[in-house]
């Protein structure tokens, strides 16, 4: 059997029965949409979201938190604890570390609760709730420091302050504004805790990151000046008390030394520091995260590679239903045309040739189905990076075209497996009963 | 036998079990159709036409007794084996004409060629148009059955019988689901068909048909009655 001729029997089939070919190719278009959609959407993502890491994080700098690393089901996940532990001394100590060039510690400003920063009398809100102030160092914002400031620059006295790029947007909305860069040299106005109020000129904005869920890393903080930081602890087994720190920011001298240079912080943190007497006494089951640029990149393609295999083990089920929908119906097709099998037949047809033709048509299906799921596939990918939940700008479309040749190679398997009982069963039509059969 | 035997059966029984029953369809059979024959099977229904049609077809084997397809013995073969004799040597034509109703008329005549490959695939087109100008349908070789008339069919269909240019061509009451004027037609078809030389038999109860013939079988409760 030649494959134009078997095409022609199968394609003459699938014409007429145009309304049923479409329905039972349903499984498949939808299993592909929802693979090529999914995967689409993660490259984007990630492309975009890993661009704009890339180019607002100082590649030399890493953070230094508490807290727990997870591993197992969730894997690439962790757990932050909020918990100011790092004591001046552990930043002394730290610095001193030969790869080490600068460390930054972050505090925090303690504000009032209900209206901590507001804009022209408004209160300033992120989409988890309210502006954090964060107090760092203006060397942070510097060349050699942590994060870029695409806008202005850092602040050089009490009065100035850093902010995310989602607070510069929230300004730049409110204000109708046309450039982001216009946000500068506005005031926001900080209520602290003590009740004291103090107005703030906007001299610079990071660039930002945007992370998972809708802020990028820093998105919605204000930076101010270290003097605005005045928490006090008792180290556990010292009398004095100390001024403790949320976050080290260490900045290594080379992008190569990053990796050493953790060593030797974990080395030191674990053994000697302040931070580690805290954690010994409240919380012993913590240990020390450490996050450079690359950690936090594997970590979100991690994440998306989570998301991307839910969502494709979800295709493949649809993927089995719908070999399961073609079987079906070339099980209908073979009964209906069994006196055309034994037409065939009574002119030379082989078992061979007849399961030919009906293994080809039900590849022909499948091939035919996933075209469709990855056209509709496409389609949704664009809806989803389009309107997305996760970007403040608009994302880039990112394909993964090899995903096209995967599906049509999917869509061809799915109808050879369905396809080969029918097939098998068609072949094996007695020609005098299929003449006689009406 | 002669050396012009197309098909040859000797002693030949069939018979069927339904339901435990056993069905003696055909009974000690024994007959000889030479080369360039016109042969016509009659007999009422249930007497065995269809089932003897079948075994001259290569369609399906004796209970017992020996068939033979120019001297080449078929009453053994395997169904693989019969399928190739029957596709390069028999051409069938059916009451209910049987084309497929979905592709054109040339591209009806054309599947049996890709099935046998008897022929070259270049030739199967220009082989199809020719075979389907020599019915007559040389203006209609591109419609569908659907849109034919049933005289129209049976032409494509007996267009199709010949494209494996067949030893025999084996007719099914060819003219059981036309009106006589048009049955008329298609038996001169046969006719004509005959004297260019070709082997014909023709299963049919219609008197007719049996006119058109040369020989005329009669059969009743599977034992032929008359002619052989």
């Amino acid at each position: 059997m030649k494959v134009k001729e078997a095409l022609i029997l199968s394609l003459s089939n699938i014409k007429i029965h145009k309304l049923r070919s479409v329905l039972t190719t349903v499984g498949i278009i939808l299993g592909i949409a929802a693979v090529i959609a999914v995967v689409t959407l993660g490259a984007s993502f990630e492309a975009y979201y890993i661009n704009q890491l890339k180019g607002a994080l100082n590649p030399t700098f890493f953070g230094v938190l508490p807290g727990e690393v997870k591993t197992g089901a969730t894997e690439g996940g962790f757990f932050v604890a909020e918990t100011p532990i790092f004591t001046d001394r552990d930043i002394e100590e730290i610095s001193r570390i030969d790869y080490v060039k600068n460390v930054y510690p972050l505090g925090a400003a303690l504000t009032s609760p209900a209206d901590g920063v507001k804009f022209e009398d408004r209160v300033l809100l992120s989409p988890f709730g309210g502006v954090i102030v964060l107090t760092v160092p203006g060397g942070a914002f510097g060349p050699e420091g942590v994060v870029t400031v695409e806008n202005g620059k850092s602040f050089s006295n009490a009065s100035e302050t850093v902010v995310g790029y989602g607070v510069a947007e929230i300004i730049l909305k409110q204000e109708n504004l046309t450039e982001i860069s216009d946000v500068l040299g506005k005031n926001v106005t900080v209520e602290f805790l003590d009740g004291n109020t103090t107005n703030f000129s906007i001299v610079g904005i990071i660039k930002s990151t945007l992370g998972l869920g809708g802020g990028g890393i820093f998105d919605y903080n204000l930076f101010v000046d270290m003097s605005y930081h005045s928490q006090l602890r008792q180290v556990p087994g010292e009398e004095r008390e100390k001024t403790v720190y949320y976050m080290l920011n260490v900045v290594t001298k080379e992008v190569g030394d990053v990796k050493k240079a953790q060593d030797a912080v974990l080395d030191y943190l674990r053994t000697n520091s302040d931070a580690k007497k805290f954690l010994e006494r409240d919380a012993p089951e913590l240990d020390f995260i450490l996050l450079s640029e690359e950690e936090i990149v594997k970590l979100i393609q991690t994440q998306v590679g989570q998301f991307e295999a839910f969502i494709t083990s979800i295709g493949f089920i649809s993927l089995l239903v719908g070999t399961v929908g073609i079987a079906n119906m070339m099980l209908v097709s073979v009964r209906e045309r069994t006196r055309e099998i034994g037409i065939l037949k009574a002119f030379g047809a082989s078992k061979r040739d007849i399961l030919q033709v009906f293994l080809f048509e039900a590849s022909l299906m499948g091939i035919i189905g996933s075209l469709i799921g990855v056209i509709v596939g496409i389609g949704l990918g664009y809806l989803f990076t389009s309107h997305s939940f996760f970007a403040t700008t608009r994302m880039p479309l990112t394909y993964k075209l090899e995903w096209i040749p995967i599906s049509v190679i999917i869509g061809l398997l799915v109808g050879i497996i369905s396809g080969l009982y029918p097939a098998w069963r068609a072949s094996k039509v007695n020609p005098i009963e299929a003449l006689r059969y009406e | 036998m002669s050396d012009d035997s197309i098909v040859r059966l000797k002693n030949v029984h069939k018979q069927y079990g339904l339901k435990g029953i056993r069905v003696h369809a055909l009974k000690s059979i024994t007959l000889n159709v030479n080369d360039g024959d016109f042969v016509c099977i009659a007999g009422p229904s249930g007497s065995g036409k269809t089932t003897l049609l079948n075994l001259m077809g290569c369609l399906d084997t004796p209970t017992s007794g020996e068939v033979f397809i120019q001297d080449k013995p078929t009453h053994n073969m395997s169904n693989g084996e019969l399928t190739r004799v029957r596709g390069k040597c028999v051409g069938f034509v059916f009451q209910t004409f049987n084309l497929i109703p979905r592709i054109t008329a040339l591209r009806n005549v054309m599947l049996p060629m890709v099935f046998v490959r008897k022929f070259r695939k270049s030739e199967w087109r220009s082989r199809a148009e020719k075979l389907l100008d020599g019915v007559g349908l040389a203006q209609r070789m591109h419609h569908k059955p659907l849109e034919m008339s049933g005289g129209e069919m049976q032409r494509v269909a007996i267009a199709r019988a010949l494209a494996n240019d067949p030893l025999v061509i084996l007719a099914d009451e060819p003219t059981g689901n036309l009106d006589s004027e048009t049955g008329k037609e298609i038996m001169e078809l046969f006719n004509d068909l005959n004297k260019q030389g070709k082997t014909l038999i023709v299963v049919s109860h219609d008197p007719m048909v049996a006119s058109y013939a040369r020989k005329t079988i009669k059969l009743k409760d599977g034992e032929i009655i008359g002619g052989g």
